[in-house]
């Protein structure tokens, strides 16, 4: 059942769509709030991600095959050459996940691996290779994002302007991976592609 | 939390070559401009810096401009670059443009022009689900998204021109590799630039569709291109392709319902028959109302004609129930070495009885090599056959040639397209 949360800075009604989300943005003033215990504490504002048209809007619904989603949250991180938009969606069975767009370079991504045993980031060359599960990994790019900005609901507390360190990696039948270096382990995702001409809006 | 600015976006730059303007209109993701007054090649991750020149290009004629803006698929395009690709085969020169438009929703998707033909391709990362290579034959298959592609090309061709934005480092005269391969209307390329290899999905695009979405008035395609879908009207197709799949159905009909039947009578008659008559064996009639064939069969029949008046009598030979004169010929030859032959040694005719029992045939023969009998004339041997429960199927043998016939004016159309396509192929294949 969606509970509604008061933004404590504007009073607006915020309808918390996602089952326990540590992050909320009010959609009103871009004020973050830490949720703990049902209560938001503020802990500042956001950066504004309207600047940019993408390829979902929040909480409109999507249609890829046979999937149903909402996006309800989303996280921005600068990579140096650009950006790319972390859209945190819900399933119509209330199942959660990530879909990464870089304009229009789109995958739904799904952890694998936590706490994963890789070598380290300065010890990692783009076009070398790392076996995981026995399977071996080409490196196809090294680098670092931060994090710029958020928006709706996030399972996670984001810090703005905090940064971390991650690899792509391109698997057999091209299917892609990313391991990110964070602060609380190494966690590997796979990333299935997803073609955006096949997203359809409901 | 601090605010934190959303950064500007270019709009334009000075080309740090020759301070030429540009405008910028692609995204994070273009990896170099070039400039359309001097040929510089500047990297967008690099302060513009020029990191080689196009020289003495030579523009050439482009039906779309960059920084032209338009809707496919319902997504607005803009227009950021474009190569010219070049493919040389057998003293012939082909040329096309691949324009490069982003999207900030979609990305990036090229649309190629060449003979006023115009195509919309965009990066994918689905594989064939078999093994592919860059020399596959002509017309091998394979299949991609549950689809057949039949290779239409494989070939390489080099870049001639370069103007605007684009995602990757062009340079003249750089070598590409490519295996196209169609299901009209969409098109799977597979490209090979150095050791990269890369997917295309592509879609053909009516011209008046891309006129419509950017404005402008390109050219009527000359030609068939290779993915280019065979068009008639909906009503002209639904109705032909109905009329074949009816004629299909009327010709399986005949199949199942036509029958030779189950023999019931055989008998040989000798010459006899010619000088005098004769009388056949009884056969019996079991189901009264069923249709009966008799088949006159003579082998010796050689380039003449015989006739013969066959009637169905009852066992006692007091009530008669059929009269069928049935004729035969058959000639052949041989005539400037070649041997030709026209008529039959066999006919057979259709009859119902009325009535169960037993029956008869009263047959008589005549026959000659002129236009009038001889009395001379005789075969030594006539096969005579009679079948029970024959089923003609006539007329839905009649029907299938009338479908057939509605369905022809299409599937002539569609043949001759696809000959057309395939021999435009042939003559610009290449496969260096």
């Amino acid at each position: 059942m969606a509970l509604s949360l008061t933004c404590p800075s504007c009073g607006n009604i915020i309808n918390q769509v996602t089952k326990s989300p540590q992050l909320v943005v009010c959609p009103a003033c871009n004020t973050t709030h830490l949720l703990t215990n049902g209560k938001m504490e503020d802990v500042g504002k956001s950066a504004i991600l309207t600047d940019t048209p993408s390829i979902f809007e929040m909480y409109k619904t999507y249609k890829y095959q046979d999937w149903r989603f909402s996006p309800v949250g989303r996280v921005r991180y600068d990579y140096g050459d650009g950006y790319w938009d972390e859209w945190f969606v819900r399933s119509d069975n209330g199942k959660e996940t990530w879909v990464s767009v870089d304009e229009g370079d789109i995958s739904i991504e799904g952890l694998v691996q936590k706490g994963l045993s890789v070598p380290a980031f300065d010890q990692i060359q783009v076009g070398g290779a790392l076996m995981i599960n026995r399977i071996r990994m080409n490196v196809v790019e090294k680098n670092t994002a931060t994090m710029i900005g958020a928006q709706g609901e996030l399972p996670f507390k984001i810090v703005p302007n905090e940064s971390y360190n991650y690899i792509d990696l391109l698997g057999p039948k091209r299917v892609a991976f990313t391991i990110e270096y964070q602060q609380d382990g190494i966690n590997c995702y796979k990333g299935v592609w997803v073609d955006p001409f096949e997203i359809v809006e409901v | 939390m601090a605010a934190i600015a959303a950064k500007a976006a270019l709009k334009s730059i000075k080309c740090t070559q020759c301070g030429g303007s540009i405008e910028i209109h692609g995204g994070h993701n273009v990896r170099s401009i070039v400039c359309q007054y001097c040929g510089s090649c500047m990297d967008t991750k690099d302060q513009f810096k020029v990191l080689h020149q196009f020289l003495n290009q030579k523009r050439p004629f482009m039906p779309l401009k960059i920084g032209a803006k338009g809707k496919l698929k319902g997504v607005m395009f803009t227009t950021i670059g474009v190569v010219q690709m070049e493919e040389r085969e057998d003293g012939e020169v082909y040329r096309w443009l691949e324009y490069l438009l982003f999207s900030q929703t979609h990305g990036y998707v090229y649309l190629c022009y060449e003979d006023g033909h115009w195509v919309m391709l965009h990066e994918v990362k689905d594989l064939p689900e078999t093994d592919i290579d860059m020399a596959m034959p002509r017309k091998a298959s394979f299949k991609v998204r549950d689809k057949s592609f039949k290779v239409f090309e494989s070939s390489g061709a080099e870049v001639t021109y370069v103007e605007g934005e684009l995602t990757w480092q062009a340079r003249a005269k750089e070598k590409v590799r490519y295996v196209d391969s169609i299901c009209p209307p969409y098109m799977y390329c597979i490209e090979m630039r150095g050791s990269e290899q890369e997917f295309f999905w592509g879609e053909y695009i009516p011209y008046t569709e891309i006129n419509e979405a950017f404005k402008i008035s390109s050219f009527e395609p000359t030609g068939i291109f290779s993915c280019q879908p065979f068009a008639v009207s909906p009503l002209f197709e639904s109705a032909s392709i109905g009329a074949v799949v009816a004629g299909v159905i009327a010709l399986l009909m005949y199949f199942v319902i036509s029958s030779n039947g189950s023999l019931v009578f055989s008998q040989k008659f000798d010459s006899k028959l010619f000088a005098e008559g004769d009388v056949s064996k009884d056969f019996k009639v079991s189901e009264p109302g069923k249709l009966y064939g008799i088949k006159v069969y003579t082998p010796s029949l050689k380039n003449s004609w015989s006739f013969y008046d066959i009637k169905v009598v009852d066992k006692l030979g007091e009530n008669k129930y059929f009269d069928m004169p049935t004729a035969l010929s058959f000639y052949d030859g041989y005539e400037g070495g070649e041997y030709w032959s026209e008529g039959s040694t066999e006919v057979t005719a259709y009859f119902k009885i009325p009535d169960a029992g037993d029956f008869k045939l009263e047959m008589f023969g005549e026959g000659g090599t002129g236009e009038q009998p001889e009395p001379q004339f005789k075969l030594s041997n006539t096969t005579v056959e009679i079948r029970e429960g024959v089923r003609q199927g006539h007329y839905t043998l009649s029907w299938f040639f009338i479908c057939l016939l509605l369905g022809t004016p299409y599937l002539f159309r569609y043949f001759s397209f696809e000959t057309q396509r395939w021999a435009d192929g042939d003559d610009g294949e290449g496969d260096d």
